[in-house]
């Protein structure tokens, strides 16, 4: 792959998959400036491994989230020592407030539900594709799933009409 | 879930995020050949005996600069950073006096310690302005000067400022840059180091104020103040719950101390098609965790136990995170010669080594015996 090349689909999968990875770090580190640095890892990781530009865009994708997911965790263990500022989506003044009331709400839940919902929601995976990709059992996700939906629905209820949410 | 959905289709990635990120990835691939290219950092190196008389007269030096400031409280409560705090107490670090500033901020790198593994600079950031802000932050990065052809880039993060109010009544922030892994030192050289800041996060009502910046402090790293790390190679047989395992090695740094263990997979499997489940249960069925979902990482229930004066020491990891993917947090994969291992690291909590009277480690063997592996 020339460099011409290398740096046109870069670039493509850069503005393909940037919003994904940027909800998938804010979602799983719960803090903008590290969801940022991560964000900036995981597209060096896609640029040492050029060949997966090739790749086809779903199977990028899933290869894109399973770098993310385990960029996060190396984080969170790097963060383990040092202080960092929870994420409130309150500070995004570009983004509707029942949005950002919704996101708040789902930054409350534990790392493990905000994660497959996320996936579930806005990735569009199914259940299945879910497990393969998060390396879980069906059912675990499954669980997941309904628990998170479950502790959502419960929170929201104080702070929008449930039937505007479900 | 159609509001869901919406919500989080709201999440847009910033346009700064993506500004340049071809130019980083090209510019950091280059530093990484450039530094394959030079001679392997050393991550154990003893220290010069001098350390302990430089140290001594450093204390008094950043006693001047930091005026009334309790530094090691700071690094305590603000950085829960005890390690750190303990250093500074005994004296143990490189007092600096190097400042930056713009408009708007000086910045000043006050002190440089850590042990060979792991290094850290403090820096107290002062703004100029009377503006009030609930918060500060940086995006910093930590390079070593060999690479500053690469003016635009390096691996940096995200630090928040811990406020203190100065003699004067004035805020001011302190930050407790670490450095990455990837700018390891070398301490077999007297590169200087350069802390660059990259961004100023100021927070106003809950909005984030961002102003790019390109502010550096560069200081040549005293290694002496840093404090050497117990690394010992092994290379011992041993079996654990029925599985043959080799103790490579021990390490234990200031910071954490370590074993690492590796243990060669029977099976004949492909690493790149290895899939990270069935490396999970290796490591559950060695380490006599009961079930996927119940895995508890309890020194004390653990076949391989750290025993410092009589004292079983706690792992230094996160619990939730160990829970569902141990090996992501504990272990490597690799293939040597057509044979798949797993390199199995257990970190424990820091302690004084040089204060502990006997340290070991303690395996319960497949026999029933226990394998002890005394290092002090």
């Amino acid at each position: 792959m020339t460099e011409v090349e290398t740096k046109q689909l870069f670039e493509k999968a850069v503005e393909e998959y940037s919003d994904m990875i940027t909800g998938l770090c804010l979602v799983r580190l719960g803090n903008r400036h590290d969801a940022e640095d991560c964000y900036q890892n995981i597209f060096l990781k896609l640029f040492k491994n050029k060949e997966m530009l090739k790749e086809e865009p779903e199977y990028l994708k899933s290869w894109l989230i399973r770098v993310a997911i385990n960029e996060c965790k190396n984080r969170f263990r790097f963060l383990s020592r040092h202080k960092t500022e929870p994420l409130t989506f309150a500070d995004d003044c570009s983004i509707e407030m029942e949005d950002r009331t919704i996101l708040d709400t789902v930054m409350t839940l534990p790392e493990k539900y905000r994660e497959v919902i996320y996936l579930f929601y806005y990735a569009g995976y199914s259940v299945l594709e879910l497990a393969t990709i998060l390396d879980s059992k069906e059912n675990t996700i499954k669980s997941r799933l309904k628990r998170g939906r479950e502790m959502l629905k419960e929170l929201l209820t104080d702070k929008i009409e449930e039937e505007v949410i479900i | 879930m159609k509001r869901l959905e919406k919500a989080f289709d709201s999440i847009k990635t910033p346009e700064s995020w993506k500004e340049n990120l071809y130019k980083a990835a090209y510019a950091e691939e280059k530093i990484t050949v450039k530094k394959r290219m030079r001679m392997p950092i050393k991550r154990a190196i003893t220290v010069s005996i001098a350390a302990a008389t430089i140290c001594l007269a450093s204390a008094l030096t950043v006693g001047a600069i930091t005026g009334m400031f309790n530094i090691s409280d700071i690094f305590r409560i603000g950085f829960s950073d005890e390690v750190s705090a303990d250093k500074y107490v005994r004296g143990q670090y490189q007092p600096l006096n190097v400042k930056c500033e713009n408009e708007k901020f000086s910045f000043e790198a006050l002190a440089f310690m850590g042990d060979v593994d792991e290094t850290y600079t403090l820096l107290v950031a002062r703004p100029k302005t009377d503006k009030v802000f609930d918060n500060m932050a940086i995006q910093v990065g930590v390079l070593e000067n060999t690479f500053d052809d690469f003016d635009g880039f390096a691996t940096s993060y995200i630090l928040n400022g811990i406020p203190e109010t100065d003699e004067s009544g004035n805020t001011v922030y302190f930050f407790n840059v670490r450095n990455l892994p990837c700018c390891a030192l070398s301490l077999d050289n007297s590169d200087s180091l350069v802390v660059r800041i990259y961004k100023i996060i100021c927070y106003n009502n809950g909005c984030p104020g961002y102003d790019e910046v390109n502010l550096k402090m560069e200081f040549v790293p005293d290694v002496t103040v840093l404090s050497p790390i117990e690394s010992v190679d092994h290379m011992e047989k041993v079996s654990i719950n029925g599985n043959e395992c080799i103790v490579q090695s021990t390490h234990i740094s200031d910071y954490q101390a370590s074993i690492y263990i590796t243990y060669e997979i029977p099976e004949k499997i492909d690493v790149n098609s290895f899939n990270k489940r069935r490396g999970d249960r290796y490591i559950r069925d060695i380490f006599d965790l009961k079930s996927e979902n119940a895995y508890l990482p309890v020194a004390e229930e653990c076949p391989v136990k750290l025993v410092v004066d009589g004292e079983i020491i706690d792992f230094n990891e996160l619990n939730e995170e160990i829970e569902h993917y141990p090996i992501d947090h504990i272990a490597n994969i690799y293939e040597e010669e057509g044979v798949v291992s797993l390199s199995i690291a257990l970190n424990y909590e820091p302690f004084t080594f040089s204060e502990a009277e006997s340290v070991a480690f303690e395996i319960e063997t497949t026999s029933g015996e226990t394998k002890i592996i005394k290092i002090k």
